[in-house]
């Protein structure tokens, strides 16, 4: 999952990006709202982490801009206003969910795993995928009651294509998903985990899609 | 109202006294010009009456005297009765010796020279010689006469006080009770102001005397709102300021506990976060109980306040230690209540809080709202005392118990229940058990 981080205060920001990056997620850190917009229009994003009091703006102005555009990214908004007033008035201009600061960071990974499954339209975390049982928030695979195991990057790629089973992904999409965890990704990246992804847990997890990208194989 | 301290009272009783003696003053006055008008009037006829008797005076004597006879005019029995109510004279010849005499009195009157006015005794005196006759005339009238008319006179104007003093008495205190019903009603006004009603008096139709009180009032309610304001604008900055860093500093070190596999240090961290989560849960209640002093906790409008308390437990119920928790009963979906919804929001949390901090693991709470919007929280505990019962709204009391809470919970749900002129009434042990505790605030006093 791609994240885009909006946090004007730097000691907080990096910390979050921290956090989501061992939770396996890419993450653009950026403290003002017109960078953010800039960042949205150069890349899809799968969430967007939003701070309301900005330099240059009020991040619910942002949001409100956001949904009348038809973007339907999921937003969790992260801030200081913790009256249910400040509350309603985000979750009306279409967040997904709302954080009053200081959260626990291990909370925050909850709620991002949470409205992340609730946008793949399976908020149940534990869901079965032939005979494998996979447990997302775990992050654990079994099959007939044994464990697979999986590193991060096969995870994170595994995880992409497991919330969305109908979507065709192109290889530069997944190689988005890896961002967290190297910048530079070589070519033939996504290529070997595939390969490994499918010794692992069977050959036709994975289909390919030739010349367009990949999809999850069926069940 | 004790009616001795009265304005109203005093007002009446000052004035109708003060009209009462000027009333005597100017009738005492009317009193003396009038008796020096009347003597003066009274003594020209007394030198009339004189200038006339002189000549019948002359003429009788010197006819007696070609008669031969006696005369002295002795005074009649019957002029006795009369002596002291009529006019009489004297009538000497120019030795003193007395011609004529029509009283008695004449022998008390002193020796006479000349012409002149005046007092003796009972009698007005005019004593005159005249040199055409040589003979001389003392008319005496008696006092009695002058005083009389004055008397009757002054008598006169002394009588409608009786019936002047209660009728301005009553005109004056009606007046007044006029005139103050628009005192009263500003009074009123001022009465009926509170923190969550701030605006500006109506001062139209007021007395101009009164009408600066007001607008003073005025200028200090705006001074106060200023000030509220500022205290609201400074507890909100500070909720922003000081959250944000706390923010960085809990998310830091949650991630160093993360990184970090040197048992020491981890140690070390996990006691700077229990630092930090004190600081931050004792620094949230003190902006909380700032917040409940000086924001406006009556709404102008009304507020289905059931799914606010929804999402309010929803952020207990999140936590895995609180899930199967708490349990609710709501009269109905819609319960309106002309609360502020922060306010109403601030008060359910610290009600539940407090209630699943001091239950035991795993007990079950009861959330209970009502349709005559009562917000019932009750827990399981040991039977609280009532002297302990009463000092659990005070800031910082933490009555007996191992639980780790800030001691500010129920003292700022105190502080919004006075806002709404209401309370919190807590009650331990629940009715019919040996022990519990509920925690009950009537939103619609």
């Amino acid at each position: 999952m791609r994240v885009l981080l909006i946090e004007d205060n730097q000691i907080l920001g990096a910390a979050i990006r921290d956090q989501i990056i061992v939770d396996g997620h890419g993450v653009d850190f950026v403290s003002r709202l017109d960078e953010a917009a800039e960042y949205m229009r150069a890349t899809g994003y799968d969430l967007v982490l939003l701070d309301l009091m900005l330099p240059d703006g009020l991040g619910l102005n942002f949001l409100k801009t956001l949904r009348s555009q038809g973007d339907v990214t999921p937003v969790i908004i992260l801030t200081a206003l913790d009256q249910i007033s400040d509350r309603i008035a985000g979750l009306d201009a279409g967040a997904d969910d709302y954080m009053v600061k200081p959260f626990n960071l291990f909370e925050l990974s909850a709620r991002l795993k949470s409205v992340s499954r609730r946008y793949a339209g399976n908020p149940n975390p534990i869901i079965s995928h032939g005979e494998l049982e996979i447990n997302l928030s775990a992050k654990s695979i079994h099959r007939m009651g044994k464990n697979i195991n999986l590193t991060a990057k096969e995870w994170t790629i595994f995880e992409t294509f497991i919330q969305r089973p109908d979507m065709l992904f192109s290889k530069t999409q997944l190689e988005d998903s890896l961002y967290a965890y190297d910048r530079e990704i070589e070519s033939n990246a996504i290529e070997v985990h595939i390969s490994r992804l499918r010794k692992k847990l069977g050959k036709n997890i994975i289909r390919t899609a030739r010349g367009v990208g990949y999809r999850l194989g069926d069940k | 109202m004790n009616i001795f301290k009265s304005l109203q009272w005093r007002l009446a009783i000052g004035i109708s006294v003060a009209l009462t003696i000027m009333w005597l003053f100017a009738t005492a006055v009317s009193g003396y010009f009038l008796k020096e008008e009347m003597d003066e009037i009274l003594d020209e006829v007394l030198i009339e009456y004189a200038n006339r008797l002189i000549p019948l005076a002359a003429v009788d004597i010197n006819l007696l005297s070609d008669l031969n006879q006696n005369i002295f005019s002795q005074p009649s029995d019957d002029d006795d009765e009369e002596e002291n109510t009529q006019l009489g004279y004297i009538i000497a010849d120019k030795d003193n010796h007395i011609l004529m005499n029509t009283s008695e009195g004449a022998q008390k009157l002193p020796e006479l020279t000349g012409q002149f006015f005046m007092n003796f005794g009972e009698f007005r005196i005019y004593d005159a010689f005249d040199d055409k006759s040589q003979l001389r005339v003392t008319i005496f009238e008696p006092n009695a006469h002058r005083q009389e008319a004055i008397l009757e006179t002054v008598g006169g104007l002394l009588w409608p006080l009786i019936l002047f003093i209660p009728l301005s008495l009553f005109g004056i205190w009606f007046t007044i009770l006029r005139s103050m019903r628009p005192v009263l009603n500003l009074q009123q006004q001022v009465d009926n102001k509170n923190s969550s009603d701030l605006d500006d008096i109506y001062i139209k139709n007021l007395p101009s005397e009164i009408e600066p009180v007001a607008n003073a009032i005025n200028n200090l309610l705006k001074r106060l709102r200023n000030s509220l304001e500022l205290e609201r604008n400074f507890a909100a900055n500070s909720a922003h300021e000081l959250r944000t860093p706390l923010a960085a500093a809990l998310a830091q070190t949650q991630r160093l506990l993360d990184e970090t596999k040197n048992q020491n240090s981890h140690k070390r961290a996990q006691n700077i976060e229990t630092a930090l989560l004190r600081l931050i849960a004792l620094s949230e209640k003190l902006l909380q109980l700032a917040r409940s002093k000086s924001i406006e906790i009556v709404s102008t409008n009304h507020v289905n306040l059931v799914p606010l308390l929804k999402m309010v437990i929803e952020d207990f119920t999140r936590l895995d230690e609180n899930k199967n928790r708490v349990e609710t009963h709501f009269d109905a979906q819609n319960i309106s209540s002309k609360v502020d919804p922060n306010s109403f929001a601030i008060l359910a949390r610290n009600l539940i809080e407090n209630a699943l901090k001091h239950s035991p693991e795993n007990s079950k709470i009861l959330i209970k709202f009502t349709n005559d919007q009562q917000l019932i929280v009750t827990n399981e505990c040991e039977v609280i005392g009532a002297n302990n019962l009463s000092q659990l709204t005070r800031a910082f009391e933490r009555g007996n118990t191992e639980a780790n809470g800030t001691g500010l919970g129920l003292a700022i749900v105190t502080s919004i229940a006075r806002g709404l002129n209401s309370e919190l009434i807590l009650t331990s042990p629940l009715p019919n058990s040996k022990g519990g505790f509920e925690a009950k605030v009537t939103l619609n006093n």
